[in-house]
């Protein structure tokens, strides 16, 4: 069967078909709706090609003015799904559809959008399970995008995406049958409705889940996420965010979110805004948990981390330059007997370069190195063993005129809980301290400093040890 | 060709109006109209040609193998129709219904234009009837299964401006008379339409030379005929792959 048409007018619409073909082994259904109200214009096309063990449907849609338009086209082969759809509520939509059957099947859509609310998606699942689909909603303003679903032995979704309106979302999700889960999402507001958000997008299933993202966002509030977790309990989450009241605020982003027989999301960052911040966090099945975090004021920051869990644990790292007003950036560790570790470092109105790390697994374990200029600097080391009252922490803060350059680490297991810090300091005022469960240790001046500080505290009954290498004061 | 005004007559207090059906049919190809109009300007011209031929003698076989109670009946008709037909309408008025249905063996396609008040379309139809073969697989007591398999091609082509409401439709059976395919259309509003549709189906009498042996041989099909050790009896009349 074939089936060509072309229509124009104005007014109301309702379209629904139902394709079938059986007989030759490869059974299908392809439907496809469409009802629009009130359109001022409408013009479209449309053909079907037919076979009992195929078929290729492309549809085509234009609506101006409308109250509502809502075009959706999917089907069904041997189990396997795929599906596209799109709407607008009080505005004008164009969008372009297209199913076929092969060996699977396969949707395709091309959506531009200008209305009061816009919404476009696409899934695809397949006979096992598989599931995956990506979707993007605009209020208040235009939005294109395109869009792929498709399912093979597994299924997947992909999706590009522009916007300008007061709010914008863009998501994708992927699930295997096993239930690994990925997931990717891009949400701005603009209270101006001049919010701008662009994504690449991608969702897989199969063995394991994926999910995929490339964001640029410029607007009031930005937000991107990529969350992972696996059938086996572990989890992963990173995140991005921006705010800008001037509506000038962004944020690039590259996010990936994978699951399997660990999870694992990944991101890079770079944000320009009034405030700011990115964090990447981790858990695995035994309950070892761990974080890494950016935030920043009045200015810019570029971050690289990483969330997953390893073989026996989990881990979280970010490599991060800053220069704001305020930054800060910290990262921890807690692992599943409540071991727990932190290093953190901040500053105002300078800059902050810090690689960090945090491991949980049989211990707490966390490590920085970092580099600040500024009016303000601030760096720690923290390990705590509760279950045993072991403490240990070192510091180091500089005032005015500010530099500080550090390696630090903070380690806690079943015997100990240890913390250390080599720096040089210098500013015109400068203190470290070195705390343990029992003692405290401090140094106050100014000038420059290099130092080592340690503080530990075990089952031997040593406590802390504070050495100060050099200082020179005045 | 119906050319005229449908204006109220003087003296009169009823509100003008024409109607008119039609109903075409030869063997199981159809054609149907139905028109209703107020007051206004109308016009149509209709050209239809068919061409029928039932004087072919049905074919009827039937089989039952040896020690089976399962008959296999076929019966084949050859009693071709060809109907063409085209249409064209035009209405500036109060108000027309105009709708038309086009019917082939259980295919059936048509549009209904609805309270327009301004309308003009063009219809071309194509119907072919080559030839009907049944197949009834039946016991004494019941019927297995029974295919109505129609070698036959509808085609469909419009093309309109409406006012009102235009309804199209489709339907697609197969030989099980199950609906395959299916379109339901509503325009309100004014609209310019232009559409085709060409519903096939072509039955050969092919013979799957496997079919005797579908159980064994189709469940075997992905291995390579090679590496198959034997044929023995087991393979064949248990059903079992080696």
């Amino acid at each position: 069967m074939t089936d060509c048409k072309s229509l124009s007018g104005s007014g109301d619409a309702n379209i629904n078909q139902v394709l079938y073909g059986s007989g030759f082994g490869a059974d299908y259904v392809a439907n496809y709706a469409l009802e629009t109200f009130g359109a001022s214009r409408i013009e479209g096309g449309g053909s079907a090609s037919l076979k009992p063990d195929s078929c290729h449907v492309s549809k085509s849609v234009s609506t101006i003015g409308s109250s509502e338009t809502f075009s959706e086209l999917y089907g069904t082969l041997g189990g396997d799904f795929a599906g596209v759809a799109s709407g607008v509520l009080d505005g004008d939509l164009t969008t372009y559809q297209s199913f076929a059957t092969d060996q699977s099947v396969s949707a395709i859509q091309n959506v531009h959008a200008d209305g009061e609310e816009a919404v476009a998606y696409s899934e695809a699942e397949d006979a096992k399970g598989n599931w995956a689909g990506t979707n993007a909603v605009m209020e208040d303003g235009t939005m294109k995008s395109v869009q792929t679903a498709m399912t093979g032995n597994s299924a997947s979704a992909s999706q590009y995406s522009e916007m300008m309106a007061e709010h914008g979302y863009a998501t994708s999700y992927a699930q295997d049958v096993d239930g690994n889960t990925a997931w990717a999402f891009a949400h701005m507001g603009d209270y101006d409705g001049m919010g701008n958000l662009k994504t690449d997008q991608g969702a897989e299933a199969g063995n394991s889940a994926s999910a995929g993202q490339h964001s640029e966002i410029e607007a009031d509030y930005g937000l991107v996420e990529s969350l992972a977790w696996d059938a086996d309990g572990n989890s992963a989450w990173t995140g991005t965010y921006v705010e800008d009241f001037d509506g000038e605020g962004s944020l690039v982003t590259y996010q990936e979110a994978e699951a399997g027989n660990s999870a694992f999301a990944d991101q890079h960052s770079e944000v320009d805004g009034d405030r700011g911040g990115a964090r990447s966090e981790a858990e695995d099945a035994d309950g070892n948990r761990v974080q890494t975090d950016v935030e920043m004021e009045n200015g810019i920051f570029e971050t690289f981390q990483a969330a997953g869990t390893v073989d026996d644990g989990t881990v979280a790292a970010q490599l991060t330059f800053a220069e704001a007003e305020r930054g800060m950036a910290y990262s921890w560790a807690w692992d599943d007997v409540g071991n727990f570790a932190e290093v953190g470092a901040g500053m105002e109105g300078g800059t902050l370069t810090t690689l960090q790390e945090a491991v949980a697994g049989n211990s707490a374990d966390a490590f920085q190195y970092s580099n600040i200029e500024g009016d303000f600097a601030w760096a720690y080391c923290e390990a705590e063993k509760p279950n045993d009252g072991y403490y240990a922490r070192v510091e180091n803060l500089v005032i005015r005129n500010a530099s500080l350059s550090l390696r630090g680490s903070a380690f806690a297991n079943f015997s100990e809980a240890t913390a250390s810090q080599r720096t040089w300091a210098e500013g015109d005022f400068n203190r470290m301290r070195a705390n343990s469960s029992t003692k405290s240790l401090e140094f106050v001046g100014n000038g420059s400093c290099e130092s080592d500080l340690r503080a530990w505290t075990n089952v031997t009954g040593e406590d802390v040890e504070a050495i100060i290498l050099k200082c020179v004061v005045g | 060709m119906e050319e005229g005004e449908i204006a109220p007559i003087a003296g009169r207090i009823l509100s003008p109006y024409t109607s008119a059906q039609s109903n075409l049919e030869a063997a199981y190809v159809s054609l149907r109209k139905r028109i209703a109009a107020l007051e206004g300007t109308y016009s149509s011209e209709v050209l239809i040609s068919l061409k029928a031929d039932a004087d072919a003698s049905v074919n009827r076989t039937d089989t039952k193998p040896a020690g089976s109670d399962v008959w296999t009946i076929k019966w084949e008709e050859n009693w071709p129709v060809i109907l063409n037909a085209g249409k064209t309408v035009d209405y500036v008025g109060k108000n027309i219904n105009d709708r038309d249905c086009a019917g082939n063996s259980g295919d059936s396609i048509g549009a209904s234009f609805l309270y327009n008040k301004d309308l003009s379309r063009e219809r071309n139809v194509a119907l072919r009837l080559d030839r009907l073969n049944v197949t009834v697989v039946a016991t004494n007591d019941t019927i297995i299964s029974a295919d109505v398999l129609p070698t036959r091609s509808t085609v469909y082509d419009i093309s309109s401006h409406s006012t009102g409401i235009a309804d199209l439709r489709y339907r697609q059976i197969d030989s099980r008379v199950d609906v395959i395919n299916l379109g339901e259309e509503r325009y309100t509003g004014t609209y310019d339409i232009t559409r085709k549709v060409e519903m096939v189906l072509v039955y050969t009498n092919e013979t799957n030379e496997t079919d005797w042996l579908s159980c064994c041989v189709g469940g075997c099909s992905e291995l390579d005929p090679c590496e198959i050790a034997s044929w023995g009896e087991v393979e064949v009349f248990d059903c079992v792959c080696s």
